[in-house]
């Protein structure tokens, strides 16, 4: 009986210190659930992190529901991309009645802040489909982009909970290294560095001129390239065709060509006429790879492809979207992976 | 931070279906007469082909100016019922009503078709976003019930006669076109209005629903109508509980809720009316075997059928092809190398021809200061030493020393080779203890160049 009793008292103080562990922590809530595994990084045992948008779900949707609202209501800091891609975001927020995480505010974190943007549009209109004003926010499929990323959210936690600011930094660092090993190969961040790669990665049709003519040792540099753009160099320069504009950072970096799109603008969904000249081109131009995020409709694609006799690569654009991608690093890996055998 | 509780989230929400609750219960007692089920769907489906246009004209959907754009398109739907019910009886009005909607429908689908997230938008239109729903738009809502309420409070009698008997109103000399178009008028004002946050599905079952159930207990109007009211009361709390709860689209919830609740007030009845108690009894319990073998039988139907080859999409069947010996794409077009200005070489001297200045060379100097990396420090120190070797390989045995990069090391040393003119015992690959003889040598030949 005595056993017992102290057993289920145990047990009881055991709950009641979870619970002010977890009331303890900082909730972070993150519109992407690339930008939680991101974070979880980060904040590791200090934070909590919840997200949104899974990784095979359209960021650029979602359906209202009652625990969107609750999860907001309790957050401490909002990680959403900043531009326009989760239009949704500010009625959530709204309904949840904390004003704190609306953009701007002390607990809010835009994922993009500082960041180099690509297809900046010129003239800014929706009559051209649903364009991002300013510019792609898909980013997050380019590794290099999550250095920002971090950085973003690092400086987000700091700001609400100096007391762990150190941590966060070393964590930052932590999680900078390895994207930097995992981009760019151990030998040739051992004899570059990673600032000099930073920052030729931000224009990688310079970065490879830089590494085939430049030599160390005798040896041509790009030799000692490894990681991921190595495993990338199968498709560097071939063509390939996307769904959406999702492509745009990932096809950046790794020097895939995305020469046509399925939609024939964005977010506009694929008309006769448009796959019929997709076919064509795909045809003339002898394009084998039709690349697509796995929430839209891939029926479609494999039509496509078929008719082609092309290869169509459906995979999670975001963390978490697929089997065996619950972390950044284990997303970018399939991504580079899949993109690659379809090139095989 | 704070917590939300259900009245936060859910207040709004459940103050608008009570508002609708209101007046469409009372509206789905003259559709049930009239047997025009279809009508509201056909004028709600109307309403948001207005918004959907006006969406494409720039109009935001929950917009005052959406909202009036669509009255404008129920209108036109409005008389256009009003004008087909007196035309004989060859066609039947609902074959009309259901024209009008499945029009509309594909209309909408079309015109969404051009604009960016069409697909979303069709979406919102059905099942709405109730849980969205702000005071303005429930008190604008309230506002215009309470009027077409007490318009129909007015000309209850009229109204009535032309839903309950149209021939003997027919043929008692009322206009009977006139009334008709009223209806459908004050009808299109709501849909209008409803539909805006409810959505599509959840207007219909508001109308019909508790409509339904009060015409299955009672035949006399203002029973019905207090049925109505508390039935859809009871469904909307208990539906919304329920979304809340089990964390479900908000509309969608209160829609499934209402056919639920449908199908056990008909059965209760059916078991209070029937003649003999025990053989109802036993009907039921019969229909509720048969259910739930039905449901059973296709369960394992759709388990039995997903893990045959049948559930394989048709294309997978011939995914495979052949891509042996086609032609590859080129990698990427080779890029010539950036001109620079100073063709590093054995002639040093050369670049005598074209000194720069001392304010030219300091600004090359801050710029290798403020650089963020060793590779531009690298390319400014060559700068550098082009227009001035004494300073250039001062920046160069710099990086040397504090390079952390091998290559910046190996660059950095070539360019002193080259301007020394002979070699230097320096490996990056080796220890600074081992490399420092070299640094010595190459610090004894610095301090014999020239300062100009």
């Amino acid at each position: 009986m005595k056993i017992f009793v102290t057993l289920l008292l145990s047990i009881f103080l055991l709950a009641a210190n979870h619970a002010q562990a977890s009331e303890s922590k900082l909730q972070v809530v993150t519109s992407l659930s690339t930008y939680a595994a991101i974070a979880k990084e980060i904040g590791r045992e200090y934070i909590e992190v919840d997200w949104i948008v899974n990784g095979n779900q359209d960021p650029h949707f979602v359906r209202p529901k009652p625990s969107l609202a609750r999860k907001l209501a309790r957050a401490d800091l909002f990680v959403s991309t900043g531009l326009d891609l989760e239009l949704w975001a500010p009625a959530l927020i709204d309904l949840s009645g904390n004003g704190e995480i609306r953009s701007g505010q002390r607990r809010f974190v835009s994922a993009s802040h500082d960041m180099n943007l690509l297809e900046v549009p010129k003239v800014k209109s929706r009559a051209e489909g649903g364009v991002h004003l300013y510019g792609n926010p898909h980013f997050v499929a380019n590794p290099l982009y999550a250095h920002q990323i971090a950085r973003n959210i690092t400086a987000g936690l700091s700001r609400i909970d100096p007391a762990h600011a150190p941590q966060y930094a070393d964590n930052l660092k932590i999680i900078s290294e390895e994207l930097d090993r995992r981009i760019f190969g151990d030998s040739l961040l051992r004899i570059l560095g990673s600032k000099i790669l930073r920052r030729l990665g931000q224009k990688p049709a310079t970065l490879f001129k830089f590494l085939r003519q430049r030599n160390y040792q005798g040896q041509a540099l790009i030799e000692h390239l490894g990681g991921w753009l190595k495993k990338g160099m199968k498709f560097r320069g071939k063509k390939a065709v996307a769904y959406h504009l999702n492509w745009t950072y990932f096809s950046h970096l790794f020097g895939l060509q995305v020469v046509n799109y399925v939609e024939p603008r964005p977010s506009i969904p694929p008309t006769p006429r448009h796959i019929q000249e997709l076919i064509e081109q795909m045809n003339r131009e002898k394009i084998q790879v039709i690349l697509s995020a796995n929430y839209y409709q891939t029926d479609r694609l494999q039509t496509i492809a078929h008719e082609v006799n092309a290869r169509a690569v459906v995979v999670a654009m975001g963390v978490g979207g697929e089997a065996g991608t619950d972390s950044y690093f284990e997303f970018i890996d399939r991504l580079v992976t899949r993109v690659t055998a379809a090139f095989d | 931070m704070h917590e939300l509780g259900i009245s936060d989230l859910m207040l709004r929400a459940f103050v608008e279906c009570l508002v609708l609750v209101g007046i469409h219960a009372y509206l789905g007692l003259h559709v049930i007469r009239r047997k025009v089920i279809f009508v509201d769907l056909a004028l709600a489906q109307v309403a948001a082909l207005g918004i959907t246009i006006g969406f494409l004209f720039g109009m935001a959907p929950n917009s005052t100016a959406a909202l009036l754009f669509s009255m404008l398109f129920t209108f036109v739907a409005a008389a256009l019922f009003a004008l087909t019910r007196t035309r004989g009886d060859r066609v039947p009005h609902e074959a009309i009503i259901g024209v009008v909607y499945a029009v509309s429908a594909a209309v909408i689908i079309l015109v969404v078709d051009r604009a960016p997230h069409g697909a979303e938008h069709i979406k919102e239109v059905m099942t709405g976003a109730i849980l969205w729903v702000s005071w303005q738009e429930i008190g604008l809502a309230a506002a215009v019930y309470a009027v077409v309420g007490l318009f129909h409070f007015i000309y209850r009698k009229p109204i009535l006669a032309i839903s309950d008997d149209p021939e003997a109103a027919r043929a008692s000399g009322m206009r009977m076109w006139v009334w008709d178009f009223w209806f459908y008028l004050s009808f299109g004002v709501v849909i209008a209005i409803s539909v805006r946050t409810a959505g599509v599905l959840l207007v219909f079952v508001f109308l019909v629903v508790p409509a339904i159930i009060a015409t299955l207990i009672t035949a006399r109007l203002k029973l019905q109508l207090l049925i109505g009211w508390s039935m859809g009361l009871l469904v909307t709390v208990l539906g919304l509980g329920i979304s809340y709860f089990a964390d479900m689209p908000a509309g969608p919830s209160v829609v499934s809720f209402y056919g639920l609740i449908l199908g056990l007030v008909a059965l209760v009845v059916y078991l209070w009316r029937a003649p003999s108690r025990r053989q109802a009894m036993l009907r039921a319990a019969y229909g509720l075997a048969v259910a739930v073998v039905l449901v059973g039988g296709i369960w394992s139907a759709g388990r039995g059928l997903a893990a045959s080859p049948l559930a394989q999409s048709g294309h997978h069947q011939h995914a495979a092809h052949d891509h042996g010996n086609d032609p590859q794409v080129p990698a990427v077009a080779e890029l010539t190398i950036e001109h620079q200005d100073c063709v590093f070489g054995d002639q040093t001297a050369g670049q005598q021809h074209h000194p720069a200045d001392d304010h030219g060379l300091s600004k090359l100097e801050t710029a290798l200061q403020n650089a963020d990396d060793d590779e531009l420090r690298l390319s400014y120190a060559l700068h550098i030493a082009c227009h001035n070797p004494q300073r250039g390989a001062r920046h160069l045995i710099d990086l040397l020393q504090k390079s952390e990069a091998p290559f910046i090391q190996a660059e950095a040393l070539a360019a002193l080779q080259k301007l020394a003119g002979r070699p230097f015992d320096f490996d990056p690959e080796r220890s600074p203890q081992a490399n420092r003889t070299g640094i010595q040598a190459i610090q004894d030949w610095w301090r014999k160049l020239p300062t100009k």
